[in-house]
């Protein structure tokens, strides 16, 4: 059901697109209620209706799927993600994921900016992968209880210290004030050691890996890293 | 097969393709303008895959109308203009 509030939403370029969806559609049923004769005229006003102006719609809706496509909205609406998303918006976690969606330039896109794919064709594989979720969603978890999934739910590889590293370059002088990421540089340039591994920053949804030991810890306490904007 | 295609070229009815082609145009644009209110993955999904082949086959139709429509023309043929005597004054 589309409410109120997600309607203040659209952005402006979706407008121009329903705008245009709008103009075809009132098109096409004056054609399929009155049948006028179809002469040069009508088949003009046709072609706007059935190519133009849907092929505008379309455009601008690949344009703005693709951009709704690294939402968390996107992410979350499958039900198996909604524990990972409420983790991640959760103010009190100290999980990277929830420390990360906290600021600006992850914000409501969190989910895409931390796992896409940065490499020269990163785009088109990580929407790959992203059918592979589709996949994975419709062959198995669809059905299936969040609570009942969520011990089976894992990252589909290792997650790679080059996505933390778009950020944090490691050349820094306060990141290279730490003894620890001094001593294991090559390692962490190398993705030898996991950003994300426990007894360093411990997973980015610890919530998830309950079961498994050291899960909670992470070296996050530092309460200004913590607390976010 | 190249008979074939003349012989439904021949016989289609144009205004039943226009009408099959506004249907699935219609149903292609609800389905293009859902995602641009609901942008979670079915919506969007939808739209990019269902939505747009829907639209295409629309589109496609109509194209189909044109060729019919040419096919069917009768072209008046063009008259070379009279030859000018270049010495006349």
């Amino acid at each position: 059901m589309v409410s109120l509030p997600s309607l203040m939403h659209v952005s402006p370029l979706s407008w121009i697109a329903l705008t245009c969806a709008l103009i075809a559609a009132l098109i096409m049923v004056l054609y399929l209620v009155y049948r006028p004769p179809l002469d040069a005229r009508t088949k003009a006003v046709l072609a706007l209706g059935l190519g133009v102006l849907p092929i505008m719609t379309a455009l601008i809706g690949n344009v703005e799927g693709l951009r709704a496509t690294e939402s968390q909205a996107f992410c979350g609406s499958c039900h198996t993600m909604d524990l990972h998303i409420a983790d991640a918006n959760d103010p009190d976690s100290l999980g990277l994921a929830a420390i990360h969606s906290r600021t600006k330039m992850f914000g409501d896109r969190s989910c895409y900016v931390c796992h896409k794919d940065h490499g020269m064709y990163g785009y088109a594989l990580t929407k790959l992968g992203g059918m592979g979720h589709v996949y994975y969603f419709l062959s198995d978890y669809m059905w299936e209880d969040v609570d009942a999934s969520i011990s089976r739910i894992h990252i589909a590889r290792p997650f790679r210290n080059e996505n933390c590293m778009q950020c944090h370059s490691t050349s820094g002088r306060l990141w290279s004030e730490v003894p620890d990421h001094r001593g294991l540089l090559e390692d962490l340039r190398t993705g030898q050691t996991s950003c994300a591994s426990v007894g360093c920053h411990g997973y980015a949804h610890p919530f998830s890996k309950a079961d498994e030991p050291g899960a909670e810890a992470h070296l996050l306490h530092d309460p200004v890293l913590s607390e976010g904007p | 097969m190249r008979r074939r295609i003349d012989e439904v070229l021949d016989t289609a009815s144009r205004r039943r393709l226009l009408t099959a082609a506004c249907v699935l145009g219609l149903i292609g644009l609800a389905l293009m303008s859902w995602s641009l209110f609901d942008q979670g993955w079915i919506p969007v999904m939808m739209a990019m895959s269902i939505g747009q082949l829907v639209g295409t086959l629309s589109f496609a139709l109509f194209v189909l109308v044109v060729i019919v429509d040419l096919r069917r023309a009768t072209f008046r043929q063009s008259t070379p203009p009279e030859p000018r005597d270049l010495d006349d004054p």
